[in-house]
C-alpha cells in the first residue's frame, strides 16, 4: 500500500517548485504552497520526530520504507532531485516555512540559501546503501516502468525544444517492458493502471505499450515483433508532445481550431519517430499515424488507399482507447475497467477490429486486472489477476464491509456473480498499482 | 389404482425430495412410497408427452404442479416411459428423484437415464428413453470386427456400452489424486500392451476408451494424470493418448498443471510442433522462460497451439488475425509508407523542409547500411511526392554526398550491382555540379582522386551534369572535369574537350589532349599533331608522347603527312620526327628516310630536318 502522508507530502513539494517559477515570493498562490507543503511535511513527522526521505535504486524511501508508488508518480520529481545531486531530504521535529521555502527554493534551481532553521537537511541521509536495499528493492516491473518514463521524459524535452529525438534507447527501454509482460503478465496489467495526472502523455504511452505486449502475445507474435509493436504502442502519442498543453488539458468542447491541432498529432508523432528512429524502427511512426484512423479508415488524418490500419497500429488504437477511457483527466471523469471494456467492445467493427477486441477481452477478463469492484457483502475488492472468460479472478479486499483499510489483504477467488457495483480508484483512495509490490497477490 | 393416483403418488414424492433436506422425516413423501409400491408389475405405464404425463393414450390429468414439473424433467431426458417394476423403498425412489434432479454429471456425461439408474443400483422404478436414431445408424455402419474373437477380454470390455464409465469410476474412486493418476499410467499401458498387431479397432478403443475416461474425471484428477503422462510422453502409447488431445483441450489443461509440468507440456508442444514443420520459437521461448509464470504459459502455449498444431480449428476471426501476422511487414516497408502519406498530408513548407531532411538521412543510412534496394524505394517516395522542384533539387544534392555516391560507383558485380547503379544514376543526376566543386577544394590528394572518379562515373550517366565544369574559371577545375571527361571515354566528351585543347593554362591544354584519344580516337590526331607545334615544351612532349601511345597504322600516316607539310613551323616538322622514331617501324622510317635523303631544298630548315632525320634514323637502326 502506498504512504498516503509520503504521498500528499511529495505532492505538495511538486506544486511548491512549479510555484517557484510562476508566482513571485509572497504571492498568494505561492503562500498557500508552502503552507500546504508545511502541513504535509508536519504530517509526516507528526511534529516531533524526523523522516528521511531518500533516494536510492530509481526508488523513493521514506526512512527505511520503499514508495514504490510514489517512486514512479513523481518521477519527475526523483529525476529533479537527481539532476541537483540531492540524495535526502531529512524533515526534523515540525519544519519552519523558512526552511521549506528554501527547499523549494533550492528545487525550482532558484535558491542559492541552504535552510538554515535546521528544520529541514539536505543530503545528511543516516542510512546507507544495505540499510535500504537490503529490506525491499523496487519490482523490476516498476525499475522498467521508471526507466522507460525516463525515456520518454527526454525525447519529450527534446521534442519540445524543437531538435530531433533520440530514439536509440527505444528498443532498450521495450525490451525491458517485454521482459517483465512475460514474466510477470499479472504484475504488468496491474501497473498498466498507474494513472497520474501529470505527465499523462508518458504514462499513457507507458500503459498503452504494456497493455499492447500482452496483446501481442497472446497472438503469437515472435520477440522481434513485439518489440516493434511494443515501440509503436511506447510512442504512438509522441506528437501530443508537440501540441500545446493548454489544448491536451482543455476542460471543455473543443473549437476547430484546437480540434484541428489535436488532428495532427499523428503525423507529428510519425516524423518526430521517422527523423529520431534508427534502421528498422518505421513501424513505430506507422502506429503513431495510423492509430486514431479507425479500424474502417473513418478516422484522421486521412490517410491513402489501403483497407485497415498496420496490425499494430489497431492493437495499439484498441489499448490506447482502453488506457485513455480509464484515465481520470481535467475534461472527463474515469471509467471504470469494466464499463471501458463495454465501450471498446461497442466499438469493434467499425472505429476498432472486433477479433483483436476478442482478444483484448479475453486477457483482461470481464473485470480486468485493477478493477476495484463492491461486493454483495459490503467490501470492496481489487482484482489483481483477471481470469480470462472466466467469471473467477483472483482478488483481494482491501476495505472491508465497515469501511477499515485491510492493511494486509489476502488473496481470494471472486466471483462475478458477487460483484453489485464498479468503483474509481479516487471513491476509495486507493490506486489498484500500488498492489504490484505485493507480488505474491499476482503471480 | 389407476393411472391417476400413481402420477399423484410420484409427484407427491417428486415434491418432497426437492422441499425437504430429509424427506424419509415427511409423512407424505413416505405414504407416496408406499402407493408407488403398490403399482408394482401393474400393467400401468406412464408415457411422457408434450403435455404431460399419459396413459392408454390418454392424459392423466395433473392434480398440482409438481406432476407439471416432473413430466418436464422426464421429458428433457427423453423418457418415453416409466413404469414400477417392483416396489421401491423410500433411499431407491430418493435415489431416483435425485438422478432425475442433478442430471448427467461429469462422469456421467452422454449417458442416459436408463443408463445412470441403472449404475446407481436403481432398478425399481424402471424408464425407457426415445432412441436416437442417429446414433443406431451409426452402429449400423459399423464394418465386422474380425477382431474380436481373439482380443484379450480387458481389451474386450472395453467395447460394452458402460466402459468409460466403468473406467473413469474407478479411477474416481482411486483414492487421491495422485493413487489415481499412478492407477490411470499403469492400466492404460497394461492394456494397451494387450492389443494384438494389427488390430486397429482394438487400438483405437483402448486409447479412446481412455481418453474418454479421463474427460470424465474432475479437474484435480485430470490434472493429476495429465501430468503423469507427460512424465511418460516418450512413450507410444502415452504419445497416441496425447494426440488425441485437442489444442483447446491441452490449453485447459496447461492452466491447471503443476509449475513442474509445464516445461513437459512446453517440451511436447515444441516436439509436435517442430514434427509439423511450424514455426516453434514462442514455444522455445516459453522453454527458456520455464514455468515461473502460469499466464504466459495458459495465454501463449495454448494459443500458439492452437494455431500452430491445427488440431483445434481457429475461427475465421482469429484466423485473420494470424495471417495478419504472418503478413507483416518489414520496418522499412511501413517507413516508405508513412513517408509517402506525410509528403501528401504535410503542406506547412517548413514541415516539408524536415519531411526532407527526413528523406534524406533514410536514404544515406540505406546506403550505408549498403540496403540498395532500401535505399531504391526511400529515393521513389519522393520521385512520387508533390514537392517544390527547388527543394527537391536540394535535397537530392544533399542526399548525393560524395560518400554516398563512393559506395554507389564502387566497383563490383555483387548481387545488387544492377540496384547500385541505378540508385547511383538518380542521385548523381542533380549532383555532378556538387561534387566537382567539392573537388576543386579538396587538398587531400588521395580524396581528389576518389572525387575524379565520381566525377568519371557521373559523367559516364550524365554528361550534361559534367560539361559545365570544362568552363569553370579557375584552371585547375577545368583540368580535373577533362580527366574525369578522359576517363569516362564519352564520345559525347570530344567537342567540348576539343575547345579546352585551347586553353590558356597549358596544364588543362596537357590533360585535354590526354582526354582526347579515348573520346575521340583517331579523331584526335590532328589535334595532338598540332599540339607538337605548342608554345609550352611540356605540352608538346605530351603530345609526342600521346601519338607514341596511339596505333601505327593511323599514325605514321598521319606524322608522315605532317612531316610532309611545309607549312607547318620546322620545331614541328622535328617533334614530328620525334614521335616517327618511337614508332620504330618499316613505314615510320620510311617517312624518315624520305627527309633525310631529300635534296630538294638546300634551306637551313630544310638541312636541319634532315640531319634530324638521319639522327632518327640511326638511333631506330641500332
Amino acid at each position: 500500500m502506498g504512504n498516503k502522508a509520503a504521498a500528499e507530502f511529495l505532492a505538495s513539494l511538486k506544486r511548491a517548485v512549479s510555484n517557484v517559477h510562476l508566482y513571485p515570493s509572497g504571492h498568494p498562490q505561492s503562500d498557500a504552497a508552502l503552507d500546504m507543503l508545511a502541513e504535509t511535511a508536519g504530517a509526516l513527522t507528526g511534529g516531533f520526530d524526523a523522516v528521511v526521505l531518500s533516494l536510492m535504486d530509481s526508488a523513493f524511501f521514506l526512512d527505511r520504507v520503499l514508495l514504490p508508488q510514489e517512486s514512479l508518480e513523481y518521477r519527475d520529481l526523483y529525476r529533479l532531485f537527481q539532476d541537483l545531486g540531492l540524495d535526502s531530504v531529512s524533515i526534523v521535529g515540525r519544519p519552519t516555512i523558512g526552511d521549506l521555502t528554501e527547499l523549494a527554493a533550492f528545487l525550482a534551481g532558484e535558491g542559492s540559501d541552504v535552510p538554515v532553521d535546521g528544520t529541514v537537511l539536505l543530503n545528511e541521509r543516516p542510512y546507507n546503501r544495505s540499510d535500504l536495499v537490503n529490506l525491499s528493492s523496487m519490482s523490476a516491473i516498476r525499475r522498467s516502468y521508471a526507466a522507460s518514463l525516463d525515456f520518454l521524459s527526454g525525447v519529450g524535452e527534446s521534442i519540445e525544444g524543437g531538435e530531433d529525438a533520440d530514439l536509440s534507447e527505444a528498443v532498450w527501454t521495450v525490451e525491458q517492458l517485454l521482459e517483465q509482460v512475460l514474466l510477470q503478465p499479472g504484475a504488468s496489467l496491474l501497473l498498466s493502471t498507474l494513472k497520474t495526472h501529470d505527465e499523462y502523455t508518458f504514462y499513457h504511452s507507458i500503459n498503452t505499450s504494456l497493455l499492447a505486449l500482452a496483446v501481442g502475445q497472446a497472438i503469437g507474435l515472435n520477440n522481434d515483433q513485439l518489440i516493434e509493436l511494443g515501440m509503436g504502442a511506447l510512442l504512438h502519442d509522441l506528437g501530443k508532445i508537440r501540441v500545446p498543453s493548454e489544448i491536451i488539458q482543455y476542460p471543455g468542447r473543443l473549437d476547430d481550431d484546437m480540434w484541428a491541432e489535436i488532428k495532427r498529432h499523428p503525423q507529428e508523432g510519425a516524423q518526430a519517430i521517422l527523423a529520431g528512429s534508427g534502421d528498422g524502427q518505421e513501424i513505430a511512426a506507422l502506429v503513431a499515424l495510423e492509430h486514431h484512423a479507425r479500424y474502417d479508415m473513418s478516422g484522421y488524418p486521412e490517410l491513402g488507399i489501403r483497407a485497415k490500419p498496420h496490425l499494430y497500429s489497431r492493437i495499439t488504437s484498441i489499448c490506447d482507447i482502453y488506457d485513455a477511457l480509464t484515465t481520470r483527466r481535467a475534461y472527463k471523469r474515469a471509467m471504470p475497467p469494466a464499463a471501458a471494456l463495454k465501450a471498446i467492445i461497442e466499438g469493434a467493427g467499425s472505429q476498432l477490429d472486433p477479433e483483436l477486441v476478442n482478444i483484448f477481452v479475453s486477457i483482461l477478463g470481464i473485470f480486468p486486472a485493477g478493477s476495484l469492484v463492491r461486493l454483495d457483502s459490503g467490501e470492496v475488492a481489487v482484482v489483481v489477476a483477471a481470469g480470462g472468460t472466466s467469471d473467477v479472478m483472483t482478488s483481494v479486499v482491501v476495505i472491508t464491509a465497515d469501511g477499515d483499510r485491510v492493511e494486509k489483504p489476502a488473496t481470494f477467488e471472486l466471483n462475478a456473480a458477487s460483484v453489485v457495483g464498479l468503483l474509481l480508484p479516487e471513491e476509495v483512495g486507493l490506486d489498484p498499482a500500488s498492489l504490484v509490490e505485493a507480488s505474491h497477490l499476482v503471480g | 389404482m389407476d393411472a391417476a393416483t400413481l402420477v399423484q403418488a410420484l409427484a407427491v414424492a417428486w415434491n418432497g425430495f426437492q422441499l425437504y433436506p430429509d424427506p424419509k422425516a415427511v409423512a407424505s413423501f413416505m405414504t407416496a412410497v408406499e402407493t408407488i409400491g403398490e403399482y408394482a408389475g401393474s400393467p400401468y405405464i406412464l408415457t411422457i408427452g408434450v403435455e404431460g404425463f399419459e396413459s392408454a393414450g390418454e392424459v392423466v390429468p395433473a392434480q398440482n404442479n409438481a406432476a407439471g414439473r416432473l413430466a418436464q424433467a422426464l421429458f428433457a431426458e427423453r423418457v418415453e416411459n416409466l413404469a414400477i417394476a417392483v416396489a421401491p423403498d423410500a433411499e431407491e425412489v430418493i435415489q431416483f428423484c435425485s438422478l432425475l434432479d442433478q442430471g448427467p454429471d461429469q462422469l456421467d456425461a452422454d449417458l442416459d437415464l436408463p443408463t445412470r439408474l441403472q449404475l446407481a443400483g436403481v432398478s425399481a422404478i424402471r424408464v425407457r428413453c426415445h432412441e436416437i436414431l442417429k446414433d443406431r445408424e451409426e452402429e449400423e455402419a459399423d464394418p465386422v470386427d474380425e477382431h474380436a474373437a481373439d482380443r484379450e477380454p480387458d481389451i474386450q470390455a472395453l467395447f460394452e456400452d458402460n466402459a468409460v464409465i466403468t473406467l473413469a469410476k474407478r479411477f474416481a474412486h482411486a483414492g487421491s489424486e495422485g493413487a489415481a493418476a499412478e492407477d490411470f499410467v499403469a492400466v492404460y499401458r497394461a492394456t494397451y500392451a494387450q492389443v494384438k498387431p494389427g488390430d486397429t479397432k482394438g487400438l483405437q478403443r483402448v486409447v479412446q476408451t481412455f481418453v474418454d475416461a479421463f474427460f470424465r474425471l474432475d479437474h484435480d484428477y485430470r490434472s493429476s494424470i495429465f501430468e503423469a503422462i507427460l512424465a511418460v510422453r516418450d512413450e507410444e502409447p502415452f504419445r497416441n493418448f496425447l494426440d488425441q488431445l485437442s489444442a483447446g483441450e491441452l490449453l485447459d489443461l496447461s492452466r491447471t498443471v503443476a509449475d513442474s509440468a509445464l516445461p513437459l507440456l512446453i517440451e511436447y508442444a515444441r516436439v509436435v510442433s517442430e514434427m509439423q514443420g511450424h514455426d516453434s520459437g514462442l514455444v522455445e521461448q516459453l522453454v527458456e522462460e520455464g514455468a515461473d509464470s502460469r499466464q504466459v504459459v495458459a495465454g501463449s502455449v495454448g494459443l500458439h497451439l492452437a494455431r500452430f498444431l491445427n488440431t483445434a480449428a481457429p475461427d475465421e476471426g482469429e484466423a485473420r488475425v494470424v495471417e495478419d501476422v504472418r503478413q507483416l511487414p518489414g520496418a522499412p516497408r511501413a517507413g516508405w509508407s508513412v513517408l509517402t502519406d506525410l509528403f501528401a498530408l504535410e503542406r506547412r513548407p517548413e514541415r516539408v523542409g524536415r519531411l526532407l531532411r527526413i528523406w534524406v538521412s533514410k536514404v544515406v543510412a540505406s546506403v550505408r547500411a549498403r540496403d540498395f534496394a532500401s535505399a531504391v524505394r526511400w529515393v521513389d517516395v519522393l520521385e512520387s511526392a508533390e514537392v517544390d522542384a527547388q527543394l527537391l533539387n536540394a535535397a537530392y544534392t544533399e542526399a548525393a554526398s560524395d560518400e554516398v555516391l563512393a559506395v554507389l560507383s564502387g566497383e563490383g558485380e555483387d548481387d545488387e550491382a544492377d540496384v547500385r547503379r541505378e540508385l547511383f544514376a538518380t542521385l548523381s543526376r542533380r549532383a555532378g555540379g556538387r561534387v566537382i566543386e567539392q573537388l576543386a577544394v579538396e587538398q587531400d590528394p588521395g580524396r581528389r582522386r576518389m572525387l575524379i572518379d565520381l566525377v568519371t562515373e557521373i559523367a559516364r550517366i550524365d554528361i550534361r551534369s559534367v560539361l559545365p565544369g570544362l568552363s569553370d574559371p579557375r584552371w585547375f577545375v577545368v583540368r580535373n572535369v577533362a580527366i574525369a571527361l578522359g576517363k569516362s571515354a564519352r564520345k559525347a566528351a570530344g567537342d567540348p574537350l576539343v575547345k579546352v585543347v585551347g586553353h590558356e593554362d597549358h596544364r588543362v591544354r596537357i590533360e585535354a589532349l590526354r582526354a582526347l584519344i579515348p573520346c575521340l580516337g583517331v579523331g584526335a590526331l590532328d589535334h595532338l599533331v598540332e599540339a607538337l607545334a605548342d608554345e609550352h615544351v611540356r605540352v608538346r612532349a605530351a603530345a609526342s608522347d600521346l601519338l607514341g601511345t596511339l596505333d601505327d597504322e593511323v599514325v605514321v600516316p598521319a606524322l608522315s603527312s605532317a612531316l610532309g607539310n611545309e607549312t607547318l613551323p620546322v620545331e614541328v616538322r622535328i617533334a614530328v620526327i620525334d614521335a616517327l622514331r618511337s614508332h620504330r617501324t618499316e613505314s615510320a622510317r620510311g617517312a624518315l628516310r624520305s627527309i633525310a635523303e631529300s635534296k630538294a631544298r638546300f634551306s637551313p630548315s630544310a638541312r636541319t630536318l634532315r640531319s634530324a632525320a638521319r639522327d632518327a634514323l640511326r638511333s631506330t637502326n641500332g
